[in-house]
């Protein structure tokens, strides 16, 4: 994996796609250095592709976020009961309580 | 964008907080109680998204209540009591996992993007259908589904970020990593489910509109 930090061939040289997917995340959260950044979306101006690929990374992301977000209603919230006599069973079982 | 993800851990209201760490403290029975009927069913939905199976979640819930007595005296009440509750909870998770046997998984590098020797994408990446943003029954079980093939090494890193919100630096903690290398797993760990999760988004996968 190519780090932003790497020989990138000159200031000058336009981003590879393989770097480009690889400065994702880096780029998404704003950690590559101005001219790289610069490079960077020089790069998406020019490749239909990479943009269908950070686009789908960040439909990606919010999608795992979506897969998990309902476990916070109320009704995942409840304890079962068997779960919730064995807590107290093992707390009342304490040597040091 | 990949910062902590989430502030979903509701807390306890900071009054009620207050009263109930003196009576805790105190080692009032009924706090005891009130504090596994209040932050219990978060917990356990915590240990549901990292270990699955639910006898091995009601495990992890009871050894982190167990934790958490034990070391009552060692919160100090700066956090919130949920969010340092679910601490423990996310570490008994990891505790579990470490000891659990690993099923066979496939390469991370099987589900990473390739490349030609110029550094062009081997393959074009298809643009995908705004049906994948859709908030569905059907596509959140298909996401789980995909993040559950994850390599575990990059799944964990991937839960512990994206769903659990735990930064870079505590996740970095939590697995003896390095920041650099969590960034790493972490990215991969994205780039291996977009990929798995391509077929059914692409424009002309599974959520794509029909053509007429």
């Amino acid at each position: 994996m190519t780090t932003p930090t790497d020989n990138l061939d000159g200031p000058a040289r336009p981003l590879t796609c393989r770097q480009v997917l690889d400065f994702v995340m880096l780029y998404l959260d704003r950690e590559l250095p101005p001219d790289t950044h610069e490079r960077f979306e020089h790069h998406l101006g020019e490749c239909p592709s990479c943009v269908n690929y950070l686009r789908s990374y960040m439909q990606t992301i919010r999608l795992e976020r979506l897969a998990f977000e309902h476990d916070e209603d109320p009704a995942h919230g409840v304890m079962p009961a068997d779960l919730l006599n064995a807590i107290c069973r093992a707390r009342a079982a304490r040597p040091d309580r | 964008m990949s910062g902590p993800a989430r502030a979903d851990i509701r807390p306890v209201p900071e009054v009620d907080q207050t009263d109930l760490l003196g009576r805790l403290r105190a080692g009032e029975d009924a706090a005891f109680d009130e504090l596994v009927q209040t932050c219990g069913g978060r917990m356990l939905a915590v240990a549901r998204r990292m270990l699955g199976r639910e006898e091995d979640s009601h495990d992890a819930v009871q050894d982190a209540f167990l934790s958490a007595f034990r070391s009552m005296g060692d919160f100090d009440g700066r956090a919130q009591l949920n969010t340092w509750l679910h601490r423990i909870t996310v570490n008994c998770c990891l505790m579990r996992l470490r000891t659990r046997r690993r099923r066979p998984e496939r390469s991370i590098e099987d589900f990473l993007p390739v490349f030609l020797e110029d550094g062009h994408q081997r393959t074009s990446t298809p643009r995908w259908t705004p049906e994948a943003s859709a908030d569905t029954r059907e596509i959140r079980t298909l996401v789980r589904a995909k993040i559950d093939e994850l390599p575990e090494q990059y799944r964990i890193v991937l839960m512990l970020r994206d769903i659990e919100g735990l930064s870079t630096e505590e996740t970095a903690v939590c697995l003896d990593m390095n920041i650099s290398a969590v960034k790493t797993r972490l990215h991969r760990a994205r780039q291996a489910l977009r990929t798995l999760l391509e077929p059914a988004f692409a424009a002309t996968g599974q959520f794509s509109e029909p053509h007429p």
